[in-house]
């Protein structure tokens, strides 16, 4: 008796503990069984055709995955069409979808459970007024009767897929994390749109420029932060000039000087967000006809950011890559245009220091009165625990972000930023993609407000064009670069640039336009944009082979993203081996450096001499300013390479060399030779004996993460060559996303490739098919179809459900 | 053996529609049924599992080209996706193994 039942107490015992998620481990019983658990989402053979009938589709659709699983949609109408693209976007990019909104909505806690680290990413995420800002943008949204229909159809197709999944069914990811999925709304798609205004956007490096006058003094501010390097070319060529009479506000007599630097709680964005675009006119190309070439830099992940999609209706017939959440694609091309953006790092995040009545922080100063705040209740709630409940408060200029405890004035910071306005971004892809030519380009591009991007564009009509675009609010020199004062009116953002009066240029003299991320345009453009761009190598190097280049194919413009050449090697390589005490080397240091004086600055990933250079430079970098910045314990701002570049061959005595640690005042040969042993003992360290070991391509550690972190479900070390500064923006996991090369004649065609697939399933040989494509730079010729075809992989044929 | 052929037949259509923790039931019933000692109760009814949802998985690996359980493998920290057919088929036979015992001793009690 008493053994029978400690049996049976024992087999309830082992059944509860494999149902249980214990920690981040699975349902053990859940998750291996082979019927239901995630074996169910091993894909033993393609897809097959299938006919469905699902409710609240208007018409009949097709949805057609040719050989590499694009999705193609051939609707009837545009209610259908954008219900297609939620229905197939759910279907194979589902997890993809909900994390991402969950992450902008600060709801990971939800999902993940007690974790301090996700907890204060939610909590960030409140206090950076995501959600506030996501239900503002939805009331403007609701204003537009197109694009409010269009928000739900795509929610309504997610829907229609997500209501038919089985527990089994799901994707894998919700088996390991023992969750199921939400229903989807275009809240959530406003949340996706908010998650990557702060991809883009969401820096600010206020505190730090305030922290590196304060320490530094102006002149040097000027001399590293104001002052282009000499080779920079300016998105907007030299051509171009101003013919409108701009209102500059008035600058305040003198800079406000912040209380402290410290603690504004900041999100920096991740490093080598940026892209590259290029366009070039008919007069330099072999048929005739512009090319458009575009590719974006982002972290690289699995599935990719990116999905191919084509959408065909009696009113659109496109294709591009989309977001997942979103309705329409952001680059890609119809029957008459091509267009692909770049990020442009405007200045459109401020910093304010507040002054509040006391420490009820209901009322605060400005323009000469106490302003009452508001306050919202942001809960966060916690899976299996307790939720979190934060106030936040916000005054005119947004939410009040955080405080500084450890001071005896407390400094409380708010944030103004670009990303928290009413716009209705959506409508500008909506519009683009339907665009026939460069004034509708234009038109389209109005609505567009958070984060300025560079818009490249080309016409079947003949047209080049690039425009920075967003809503660029008028600011005075410098205004908005340093901490502000939250009570003084003058520092507060007044008005916009008109459109007609945005930096662009259509069809100028040299034939091409180009962006890379860097200054947007030169001194003579009236308003103040920003200061932080990125280093002027990529685009110089663009503009450069441009320039030279004639009778252009689209292979060529494919050979040229591939392009690993590196300005900043050039540019300070024969100075490091001149200053180089070769004397001081042993006999390994000697022998590799003969491989440095014959390097031809290719970021390759066979070479050596690449990774070298880059542990070179950056031990140099540290030992110039970080003994000095170090010592002032504040958060402060780097200068960027190029620019330190320029003043170490100008000045190779600069003050920074010295190294303050140290009584002797250390030159700049002992600096570079001490940097150059530095980088070879962490060479060594690492990759072992010179050799293979030391090839860029496997010293790069290029891994393609699972976007959930999930180890096992990304791609490690792809091998692969690149660099911040080359065209092929390749490192680290982050670079070229989407590769993209369009020809506007006589037909339309387009070719590219992104390191990832069309399925978001792990299980499935398509989740990762494309990679390696995309590290050899051989871009697949995209099918971009002009009705429907005869033959595909696997096609859905839909019947709405009476 | 007998034993283990039945619950593997059993689990098998059971586990097509109810969930997994479903796979007990065949062998309490199959273990009290039979009623044979609780040792060789014990193997018999986990070697039924251990069959059914380690071939199955088999199946699974090899038709999918091992692409996911080579992904599991790397996500439990384990060296190979044979080891996750492994761990699979141990669960299920562990499992059923226990209820298998349990039937058993069930119906061994009364017959004593």
């Amino acid at each position: 008796m008493l053994k029978s039942l400690s049996s049976f107490i024992v087999l309830v015992a082992i059944i509860v503990t494999l149902n249980t998620k214990i920690g981040s481990i699975p349902p053990l019983g859940k998750f291996f069984d082979p019927d239901a658990g995630f074996w169910a989402n091993a894909e033993t053979h393609i897809p097959e055709s299938e006919e469905l009938n699902i409710e609240g589709l208007l018409d009949n659709v097709s949805i057609v995955f040719d050989e590499r699983r694009v999705p193609h949609i051939f609707a009837q109408n545009e209610h259908d069409l954008f219900f297609s693209q939620g229905y197939v976007t759910a279907q194979q990019r589902l997890f993809q979808m909900e994390i991402q909104t969950y992450d902008a909505a600060g709801r990971l806690s939800e999902l993940i459970g007690e974790n301090p680290a996700v907890q204060e990413r939610d909590r960030t995420t409140r206090r950076w007024g995501m959600p506030w800002a996501a239900e503002r943008k939805i009331n403007a949204y609701q204003q537009d009767s197109t694009i409010w229909a269009i928000l739900n159809a795509y929610a309504d197709g997610a829907n229609a897929y997500i209501s038919t999944l089985e527990p089994d069914e799901y994707p894998v990811e919700y088996k390991i994390m023992d969750i199921a999925p939400e229903e989807w709304s275009p809240l959530k798609s406003v949340h996706l749109e908010m998650n990557m205004y702060r991809t883009l956007s969401g820096g600010s490096s206020d505190d730090r420029t305030s922290n590196t006058i304060a320490y530094f003094g102006e002149e040097y501010v000027e001399k590293f932060f104001g002052t282009n390097p000499q080779q920079m070319e300016p998105i907007i060529p030299p051509s171009r000039t101003w013919d409108f009479e701009p209102e500059v506000p008035p600058s305040p007599d003198s800079l406000f000087v912040p209380k402290t630097g410290k603690r504004i709680q900041y999100f920096d964005p991740k490093a080598g967000v940026g892209s590259n675009n290029w366009v070039v006119h008919g007069s330099k190309t072999k048929n005739g006809h512009p090319i458009l070439v575009g590719d974006p830099h982002l972290s690289l992940s699995l599935p990719s950011i990116w999905m191919e999609i084509q959408l065909n209706a009696p009113t659109i017939n496109a294709y591009g890559v989309s977001f997942q959440g979103l309705p329409g694609y952001l680059i890609g091309f119809n029957e008459h245009i091509a267009y692909t953006e770049t990020n442009v790092a405007l200045d459109v995040m401020d910093w304010y220091e507040i002054e509040f009545k006391d420490e009820r922080l209901n009322e605060y100063w400005h323009d000469g009165q106490w302003k009452p705040t508001t306050k919202r209740i942001e809960q966060v709630q916690v899976r299996d625990a307790e939720a979190i409940v934060d106030t936040i408060v916000y005054t005119h200029h947004g939410p009040v972000s955080v405080t500084n405890p450890d001071s005896e004035a407390p400094v409380y910071h708010a944030m103004r930023w670009i990303a928290h306005e009413a716009d209705i971004g959506i409508r500008t892809f909506y519009e683009l993609s339907k665009a026939k030519d460069y004034d509708e380009f234009v038109d389209a591009l109005r609505p567009f407000g958070a984060g300025a991007q560079a818009f490249a564009f080309a016409s079947t009509e003949g047209d080049i064009a690039i425009w920075v675009n967003g809503k660029l609010p008028k600011k005075w020199k410098y205004q908005g670069r340093t901490v502000s004062d939250g009570t003084d009116p003058a520092y507060d953002w007044q008005g916009w640039i008109p459109h007609e009066e945005k930096p662009f240029v259509k069809n100028p003299e040299q034939g091409f336009v180009s962006s890379a991320n860097q200054e947007p345009a030169h001194d003579t453009y009236p308003y103040y944009l920003a200061d932080k761009f990125a280093p002027y190598e990529r685009g110089r190097r663009i503009n450069d082979l441009l320039r030279e280049k004639d009778d252009i194919t689209p292979q060529d413009m494919m050979d040229m993203q591939m392009d690993n050449y590196s300005l900043h090697a050039e540019s300070i390589m024969p100075n490091l081996l001149e200053w180089l005490i070769v004397d001081s080397l042993d006999f390994e240091e000697t022998e590799f450096s003969t491989q440095m004086y014959v390097w031809n600055y290719e970021m390759n990933a066979d070479l050596q001499q690449p990774g070298f250079f880059y542990y070179w430079w950056r031990e140099i970098t540290w030992s110039i300013f970080g003994d000095e910045y170090g010592a002032t314990g504040e958060r402060l701002r780097l200068p960027g390479r190029d620019r330190t570049v320029e003043v170490l061959k100008a000045e190779p005595d600069f003050f920074l060399i010295d190294d303050i640690e140290t009584e002797k005042k250390e030159t700049i040969q002992e600096i570079v030779t001490a940097a150059y042993k530095a980088a070879y003992n962490t060479m060594a360290t690492y990759n072992g004996n010179v050799g293979a070991s030391w090839n860029w391509g496997r010293v790069m550690n290029n891994d393609i993460d699972h976007v959930g972190q999930i180890p096992g479900f990304g791609a490690n070390d792809v091998y692969s060559g690149g660099s911040f500064e080359a065209i092929n923006a390749t490192r680290f996991g982050y670079g070229p996303s989407w590769r993209m090369v369009v020809e506007l004649g006589p037909e339309v065609r387009g070719w590219g490739v992104y390191p990832g697939g069309i399925s978001g399933n792990p299980g499935s040989p398509n989740y990762d098919e494309f990679i390696e494509n995309w590290r050899t730079g051989k871009h697949f010729e995209l099918n971009f179809y002009r009705e429907k075809p005869e033959n595909s992989l696997f096609e859905l044929s839909i019947k709405p459900l009476k | 053996m007998k034993i283990s052929v039945l619950i593997l037949v059993s689990v098998f259509i059971l586990n097509l529609f109810l969930p997994w923790w479903s796979i007990a039931i065949p062998g309490l019933l199959i273990g009290y049924q039979f009623k044979e000692e609780p040792i060789p109760s014990f193997l018999w009814g986990f070697l039924g599992v251990f069959l059914l949802w380690g071939g199955h998985a088999l199946y699974i690996h090899i038709a999918n080209d091992g692409i996911l359980s080579t992904r599991i493998a790397e996500m439990l920290g384990v060296g190979s996706p044979l080891i996750v057919v492994l761990i699979t088929a141990v669960f299920g036979g562990l499992v059923s193994g226990f209820a298998t015992m349990t039937g058993s001793m069930m119906n061994q009690k009364k017959a004593n």
